[in-house]
This record gives structure tokens, C-alpha cells and sequence, in this order.
């Protein structure tokens, strides 16, 4: 279980999480939804050791000493694969920071390529495929390390709809394999409702939880699920959260009936 | 240097070769008609004129004939061909490393950019005197000249290309566990490869300047050396053919730091905000 307890976090003396709680179970996929700028990105920064926290507690399982591409491991929005390496060493980079030999750590990194459906590309460069194929290759440099936890900030906004569709489903495919835990930020109800076991409405900044759903639709998502009563209702449901978490919103100022996990 | 032109993607307001008519006429052909053209011009008008002025191709490839033959043009290329790669080796190293160096560590930066900068500035060719007072005319000299200004350029952009790196992709190799060495290694290095080149490219024309001003001015071996040599005995048509055999090595040289360029940053076309 992951435990984010009281955290805070400013820049230049502006908040951006004030006093931040969240609990997340093993084998959750969690969505955090929120307007841009209330602090999503910050808070994966902090679960990933790109930041520290000014205040509050961080823990995996208890323990506090959370290994950055080991225990957690970020998938960049805007892919960050690196220009220099092929799709195969991109994947790679994880296990050749620690040291896995050669042979080895390509092999394994070959095998998360196939998962990702890239077989082929392993030798072309980022500049020489799409922006859904990075995508997919930045997925298979997290899912290579076997991490706790995989993080993604808003994975496939950046990516055309179809594309983006095509990428949830592959997603949820690769995730229904182990179940690991997953925190998925987004600023799209729909991607929301259609990945997660469970949504967490952001609101801010101050970054705050607005509202925790979880959706209890069926797994795996059957055709046609975004067309269906429950779909709509909970679309209607984080909408409405949404448009009360603009800037300065706190979840007192605001009526609370969503159910926390 | 501009890119070879495509015939297909003439720039606006030019207008592309294939529409002025006949296929035949690329890009390639006009170079080379173009050239022929000069050549035939200068044996032309350069017969007329005074021989101890100027000269022209017949004669001059003559001459390049009789200095292949004796010896001389080889031994004076290989000569220089020598020193510039034991010095450009040389400003390559110290550059790249100073670079790194003084690009990533602040108090680096301040204790020793300054000092730099007034090197820079510095003519450096007004040092020569003073160089071959410590080295005397020989070998090592020329080559701590073809060092000193080519270092120059290589120091610049590898220092400047570590100091533009935006905190993207360092952060990404942060997330998955890199230590602040692997960081280095792993992303700054490799991301400053393409300023790197283009420092290298930069620098190997400086050097090659170098090298022939301080080859002449020594004058003791060298093609700068027998440049001046045949320049002094009034033998122009020798003296063109350093120059010209010069030339083609820094078009060669050139295109050498170009294709580096390229080979080492294929992706710099095409590079996002990172
Ligand atoms: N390194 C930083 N320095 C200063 N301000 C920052 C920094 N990173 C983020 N912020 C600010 O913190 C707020 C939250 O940012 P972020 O976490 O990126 O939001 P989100 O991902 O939800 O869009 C924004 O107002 C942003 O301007
Ligand atoms: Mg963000």
C-alpha cells in the first residue's frame, strides 16, 4: 500500500499541496483527475524522487525509503525518450543504470517491446516513429523494471483521439495481466472513468482530493461501455466535481458525498 | 555552409532548375559547368599577364608535377597533415573536457570563463613570437598553435551545449535511478554530442588557419613554408600550388566536420523542446 500523509509542497513561497492525503491499495489502477495546474504533476514528481516534500510522509508498504525506477517508475507526457537511443536502449536505460549486462538486459527489453506491440522498431530511433509508438516505448521503459508502481502524467494527451483510444485499451490489456498498482493522471473525465478502479478529483491550487469515486464498472471494459447509463452517470458526477475545483477551492466549501476507498 | 540543394525544393523566389527547361540541367552539372568555365577563363587572361604576378592552370599544374616529382610537396603535406592532427587531437580533447567541465559546474564557470574569454578575444596569431620563443621553429610550435585556436571554438559550444540542456531528459534518467554521475554520462554527454560537433567543425578551420600562418611564419617546413619560399623566389607558379592543394584539404576537412555533424546528431533535425 502506498501512503501519502500531510504533504506539502511550495515554490517560491506559493502552495501547491497543502496538507495532500491519499491511500492506495495494491493492484488499484487510480485516475487522478484535475484542472491543469492544481498540482498532479508536482505530486508524481514527489512519488518518484524528483522532488522533495517540504513537509509529510511518504511510504510504500510502510517503509519510507522509496527507490526511484525500482519501487515507482514515471511515464513522461511528453514520452522523454532520448533522441540519441534507439527504441531497444531507451527501454534498456533502466536496467543499464543498474547494471544488468548487456545481453541480458536487451533480451528484456526486447520482451517489453513485443508486449507493447513495437516488435520490429527496436532499432529505429524516436524521431523516426509516431507519437503513440513513443508513447508505447516510454510504457515499455517504465513496465521493464517491474515497478510497484507505475506512474503516468498525462500519458496520451498529447497524441491524436483514436490513437489515444487505441492506447487505453492496449493499456488495460497489459495491466490486466499482474495488476500492479497504478496512478494515472489526467485532465480527461472520460479516460478517467473508462481506465480506473477508482477516480480522485484534484482540485486547486492549492492541490486538494475533491471528490474519490470508485466506479465499479466491469472488467474487462466491455465494447460500447462508454455509451452505457453507468458511464454517463458518472461522467455527469465528476463534472460537476470539476467545475467546483478551480483555483483557491478547498473540499469544505464544497458538499461531499463521494465514498473514499 | 548551406546543405546541397535539392532541385525539387528550390528556396521561394528561385526558381527550381527543372523549370527553367531541360532535365539535364542539375544541380551537379551547373557546379561543373561552372567550374570549367572559370578555369578556362583564368588560362586565359592569366597567360596574359606577367608571370612573376600571377599565374595560370597549365602552369601551375606544371609545377604541382615537377614538386610531386622531387619529393618537396609530399614531405610538406605530410609535414602538415602531422602537426594538425597531433594539434586538433589535442584542442579536441582538452576542449571537449574543459567544456564539460566549466558547462556543468558553476564555480568552475566563475573561477575560469573570464580568463577564457580574454584568451578569446585575444588575436591569437599575435602569440606565435612568444610560441616559438618557448618551442623554438620545430614541430612543436605549429602544433601548440593549431591546439590554441582550435581549442577555442570546441570549449565554446560543448560549454554553452551543456548550459542550454533543459532539465527535461536529466530528469527523466532522475526518475529511473540515475545517479548525478550516470545523469552526466548517460544524458549530458550524449545530449551535447550535436554542440560538440559543431564546435569540432568550427574549430578544424580555425586550426587549419593556424597551422599555415604559423608554418609561415617559421618558415621552415610545411605547405605555409614553401609557400613563402616560392613567394620569395618570385616562382608564382609554385607558390599557387600549397595554396591550392590547402584549399582542397579544407574543403575536405570541411566536409569531414559536416558529415561528423550529421553522423553524430540525426535526430537534431527533428528535436523536440527538450
Ligand atoms: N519547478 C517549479 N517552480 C515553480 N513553480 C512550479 C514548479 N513546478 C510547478 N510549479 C507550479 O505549481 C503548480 C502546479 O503545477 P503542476 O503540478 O505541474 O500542475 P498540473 O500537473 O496539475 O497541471 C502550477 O501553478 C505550476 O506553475
Ligand atoms: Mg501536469
Amino acid at each position: 500500500m502506498l501512503s501519502v500523509e500531510a504533504v506539502c509542497k511550495q515554490f517560491d513561497g506559493r502552495a501547491v499541496l497543502v496538507e495532500f492525503d491519499l491511500r492506495v491499495e495494491d493492484g488499484q489502477f487510480v485516475c487522478l483527475l484535475g484542472p491543469s495546474g492544481c498540482g498532479k504533476t508536482t505530486l508524481l514528481k514527489i512519488l518518484c524522487g524528483l522532488l522533495t516534500p517540504d513537509r509529510g510522509r511518504i511510504t510504500l508498504n510502510g517503509s519510507p525509503g522509496i527507490r526511484p525506477g525500482v519501487d515507482v517508475c514515471l511515464v513522461f507526457q511528453h514520452y522523454g525518450l532520448f533522441p540519441w537511443l534507439s527504441v531497444l536502449d531507451n527501454v534498456a536505460f533502466g536496467l543499464k543504470l543498474r547494471g544488468v549486462p548487456t545481453a541480458d538486459r536487451q533480451r528484456r527489453a526486447q520482451e517489453f517491446i513485443a508486449l507493447v506491440g513495437l516488435a520490429g522498431f527496436e532499432g529505429h530511433y524516436p524521431h523516426q516513429i509516431s507519437g503513440g509508438m513513443q508513447q508505447r516505448a516510454g510504457l515499455a521503459r517504465a513496465l521493464v523494471n517491474a515497478p510497484e508502481i507505475l506512474l503516468m502524467d498525462e500519458p496520451f494527451a498529447a497524441v491524436d483521439a483514436l490513437t489515444r483510444e487505441r492506447l487505453q485499451e492496449q493499456l488495460l490489456e497489459i495491466w490486466d495481466r499482474d495488476r500492479k498498482t497504478v496512478i494515472f493522471v489526467t485532465h480527461s473525465m472520460d479516460e478517467a472513468i473508462y481506465l480506473a478502479d477508482r477516480v480522485v478529483v484534484m482540485g486547486g491550487p492549492p492541490g486538494a482530493v475533491m471528490d474519490d469515486v470508485l466506479t465499479g464498472l466491469p472488467r474487462p471494459r466491455p465494447k460500447g461501455i462508454r455509451g452505457s447509463d453507468e458511464y454517463l452517470r458518472l461522467m455527469g458526477q465528476l463534472r460537476r466535481r470539476l467545475e467546483e475545483a478551480g483555483p483557491g477551492r478547498r473540499p469544505e466549501e464544497t458538499a461531499h458525498d463521494g465514498k473514499g476507498s | 555552409m548551406a546543405k546541397a540543394a535539392d532541385p525539387r525544393t528550390a528556396l521561394p523566389g528561385q526558381r527550381s532548375p527543372l523549370a527553367m527547361g531541360a532535365g539535364i540541367l542539375s544541380p551537379t552539372a551547373l557546379r561543373v559547368g561552372s567550374t570549367v568555365v572559370l578555369v578556362v577563363l583564368w588560362e586565359f587572361f592569366g597567360r596574359r599577364v606577367n608571370p612573376i604576378l600571377f599565374s595560370y592552370p597549365t602552369a601551375i599544374l606544371r609545377a604541382g608535377v615537377d614538386l610531386t616529382a622531387s619529393g618537396e610537396l609530399p614531405r610538406a603535406i605530410l609535414t602538415s597533415l602531422q602537426n594538425f592532427v597531433a594539434g586538433f587531437a589535442l584542442a579536441a580533447v582538452v576542449g571537449v573536457t574543459l567544456g564539460l567541465l566549466v558547462g556543468r559546474f558553476r564555480l568552475l564557470e566563475y573561477a575560469l570563463r573570464h580568463i577564457l574569454d580574454a584568451f578569446y578575444v585575444t588575436p591569437q596569431v599575435a602569440l606565435i613570437p612568444l610560441v616559438i620563443l618557448w618551442f623554438g621553429l620545430g614541430p612543436p610550435a605549429k602544433i601548440f598553435i593549431i591546439f590554441l585556436v582550435g581549442m577555442f571554438p570546441i570549449f565554446y559550444n560543448t560549454a554553452d551545449g551543456v548550459r542550454s540542456l533543459g532539465r527535461g531528459l536529466v530528469e527523466v534518467a532522475e526518475a529511473y535511478g540515475a545517479s548525478e554521475r550516470q545523469q552526466f554520462r548517460e544524458v549530458t554527454v550524449p545530449a551535447t554530442l550535436p554542440h560538440i560537433m559543431t564546435g569540432v567543425r568550427l574549430g578544424i578551420g580555425r586550426s587549419l588557419t593556424g597551422m599555415v600562418v604559423a608554418e609561415m611564419f617559421t618558415a621552415t617546413s610545411g605547405l605555409g613554408a614553401i609557400t613563402v619560399f616560392y613567394a620569395n623566389t618570385l616562382d608564382t607558379a609554385r607558390l599557387f600550388v600549397p595554396v591550392i592543394v590547402l584549399t582542397l584539404l579544407g574543403v575536405a576537412l570541411l566536409q569531414l566536420g559536416l558529415s561528423l555533424e550529421r553522423r553524430f546528431a540525426p535526430w537534431k533535425e527533428t528535436e523536440r523542446a527538450w
